[in-house]
């Protein structure tokens, strides 16, 4: 039935308002009157739930398809990049006009399929299979648990200690730290290295580490609180950072330095901005962060110039 | 450019001109002679970091060459500075004059040309300045590379040296250290059986973490035969489209006849280079891992899954 | 007058990268070494035939994982 609704229409936005001849389904007749009636998205898999994801995905490959017919018939030779191209601008347009909706919303339709349709997951989507082989248990510690020591040891815990907190000794410490990464490297969906990325985001912690705390400062425990929850002063001291390796400064030390937030924790509250943006995405946002953060690292670049006696290239002019 | 000066002598009768044209001319100039003067700092910095650089990379004795690291980021951000002042002055100075002046100036009108000839003169300026600058990040990045032959011939010394140096803690009996270890491991004394812990030292440990750049360079020839084949059916390529572009206007059938044969030649051997090139990138890529799988044995099993899926991407 | 703004910078950019600090602290060089743990316990050392993750005397736990196999350490390492 959707099918027979849609059928006509040919994605220009005149034909999308001729209802009279449409055949119609009761339920749907009344959303369609009004243009921009607010579409109802399944919260998993972003499609509207006013169509099927079957019928979506015949969709897409039924013009798909004919394009590709077309081509090879007028002698364009296709291969798998050229093919997996044609699906993808064919998925956009196809729920664009099914749904009605701007670049954002397309967007992060993508974002929450990306594993479905790319074979490649996206931060803030992946969910953990427990049938996905890379992701089994090294020595019974699963990558959540391996995380978790991950970020106890990059706020500066000694990883003596945190084997100790876990109950098994430094050679096992080693093995994990050797084939975690290892499966990181081997898994071409990146779903090990995105799902580590989301734990790490999270701050995930276990039981036996509860109780080993980094030391921090209560300025750095106030400007860790801080960065977490205003986006600009997360981006000042990304911006800042930046500058720093620019002139020579390692990042992560200034940062520590100046205002007593280790790597560890910034690395996480990095994530979960970019995780944020990932579920949340809005180009809008994304532009105006990206230039506020560029403009911090330009106002700390020229500190950090000053201390050095000026850029090279100072006395050029135009 | 001179062929500027001509046609606004010739439009005399035309619109007046002079006003913003004197303009574009100005900024042309001064566009030039800024570039220019950029380009000489760029290569004055350049050449006296990279013997610095190399210098550091020597005396940096610690294993991660962090101070190393830390100047060469300090010198890439001086010619990121350089380079991000060419492109505010571009934006400002020749961009946006351009596209104010292209709205008040009929693409019709017989002067259009003088501001679309200004556009693209310092366009092609620009791009000489931004190939310079491909060139100097180029050379800097040299400095990045170590001495790996050195550095794992002191890792195969070390491991002959101690090798027979170790006793076990329970029972005295020499423990033969049978090969590089890369992590922390037990090893069973052969006499009475004890596990006893090996901590390999600094220098094995680093193994690891040098591995697959000195697989690299061990098979860099056939790395770079196969960039060489990519170039090799970008450079047909052009060739062809030049004799294409060379009969456009021609009448005379012998002529057409040759060049033809000339074209189908250049595209004969550059479909070949378009399936050799694949070819080449795998050569290599067996190649490196072979190296690698001689340098960390005890990580076979992960290089060839990792080997496995490159092939997925030639 | 120009080779001094640029040398003068390249020295100070040198210095400073000198004199910092490496985040994380400075790398020990460390030499190899061997070592064995007793059980806390009883003092029994481990055996080979006995596995990793158990003391055979008295069930003390080394580990309290279950080992799998990795890159040194194997499945069969599991005390029983």
């Amino acid at each position: 039935m959707f099918k027979k609704l849609f059928g006509a229409l040919t994605g220009d936005k005149q034909e999308n308002q001729n209802y009279e001849t449409q055949t119609s389904n009761d339920n749907y007749e009344n959303n369609y009157e009004d243009n921009y009636q607010e579409v109802e998205y399944d919260p998993e898999t972003l499609h509207g739930t006013h169509y099927t994801v079957e019928d979506f995905d015949n969709e897409v490959a039924e013009r798909a398809e004919a394009w590709i017919a077309d081509e090879r018939a007028s002698g364009e030779n296709l291969d798998e990049k050229d093919i997996q191209n044609i699906y993808f601008n064919y998925r956009r347009t196809v729920y664009t006009e099914w749904n009605n909706c701007d670049s954002d919303q397309m967007i992060r339709f993508e974002h929450a399929n990306s594993l479905k349709y790319t074979g490649v997951q996206t931060s803030g989507f992946v969910k953990a299979d427990d049938n996905n082989p890379f992701l089994e248990p090294v020595h019974g510690v699963d990558l959540r648990t391996y995380t978790a020591m991950c970020l106890k040891i990059s706020a500066g815990i000694d990883y003596l200690e945190v084997c100790k907190a876990m109950g098994f000794e430094p050679a096992v410490w080693e093995e994990l730290n050797t084939i975690w990464p290892q499966r990181m490297g081997e898994d071409t969906s990146f779903t090990v290295t995105t799902l580590f990325g989301q734990y790490y985001a999270e701050n995930v912690t276990v039981p036996q580490l509860e109780n080993l705390k980094a030391e921090i400062s209560e300025e750095g425990a106030a400007n860790l609180e801080r960065i977490k929850s205003d986006r600009y002063f997360y981006e000042e001291l990304a911006g800042a950072r930046q500058a720093a390796y620019e002139y020579g400064i390692d990042g992560a030390q200034w940062i520590l330095e100046n205002f007593g937030i280790n790597l560890a924790d910034f690395q996480s509250v990095a994530m979960q901005w970019m995780t944020e943006q990932n579920q949340n995405w809005n180009s809008a946002d994304i532009t105006e962060f990206h230039d506020y953060q560029q403009q911090k690292q330009k106002e700390y670049a020229a500190k950090f110039a000053a201390e050095q006696g000026g850029n090279i290239a100072d006395d050029v002019n135009f | 450019m001179f062929g500027l000066f001509k046609k606004s002598k010739d439009s005399q009768n035309g619109e007046s001109t002079t006003e913003w044209y004197s303009e574009l001319q100005e900024n042309q100039q001064r566009w030039f002679a800024f570039l220019e003067k950029l380009e000489a700092k760029m290569e004055e910095f350049a050449t006296a970091a990279i013997p610095e650089l190399k210098e550091i990379m020597q005396s940096d004795d610690d294993i991660y060459k962090r101070t190393f690291h830390r100047v060469y980021s300090g010198v890439n951000g001086q010619l990121n500075n350089i380079r991000e002042k060419a492109r505010d002055v571009y934006e400002e100075k020749v961009h946006d004059v351009y596209y104010n002046l292209n709205s008040q100036i009929s693409v019709l009108s017989k002067h259009h040309n003088l501001l679309s000839d200004f556009r693209s003169a310092c366009s092609d300026r620009y791009n000489e300045f931004e190939n310079k600058y491909d060139y100097w990040r180029k050379q800097i990045d040299k400095t990045q590379e170590r001495d790996l032959e050195t550095e794992y011939q002191k890792i195969l010394d070390e491991y002959e040296a101690i090798k027979n140096k170790f006793n076990c803690t329970q029972c005295g009996g020499n423990i033969v250290i049978e090969k590089i270890f890369l992590i922390e491991t037990y090893i069973t004394c052969p006499y009475c059986q004890t596990q006893n812990t090996f901590a390999p030292s600094t220098l094995g440990r680093n193994l690891q973490n040098i591995a697959r750049n000195l697989a690299e360079q061990r098979t860099a020839h056939l790395y770079e035969a196969y960039e060489a084949e990519k170039d090799k059916e970008r450079d047909l390529y052009h060739q062809r489209h030049e004799l294409s572009l060379s009969i456009i206007h021609e009448k005379d059938k012998k002529v057409l006849h040759e060049v033809q044969l000339k074209m189908d030649d250049l595209e004969e051997q550059r479909q070949f280079a378009i399936k050799n090139a694949p070819k080449l990138h795998q050569e290599y890529l067996r190649a490196m891992y072979d190296e690698l799988n001689k340098i960390t044995p005890d990580l076979k099993e992960h290089n060839e899954k990792m080997y496995q899926n490159q092939l997925q991407y030639l | 007058m120009e080779e001094k703004k640029v040398n003068s910078f390249l020295n100070r950019l040198k210095e400073s990268a000198q004199k910092q600090t490496n985040y994380g602290g400075e790398m020990e060089i460390t030499e190899a070494k061997i070592n064995a743990k007793d059980c806390p316990n009883c003092g029994a050392g481990r055996a080979k035939q006995d596995g990793l993750t158990h003391c055979a005397y008295c069930g003390f736990e080394f580990l309290n994982i279950k080992l799998t196999d990795g890159v040194y350490i194997k499945k069969e390492d599991n005390s029983i």
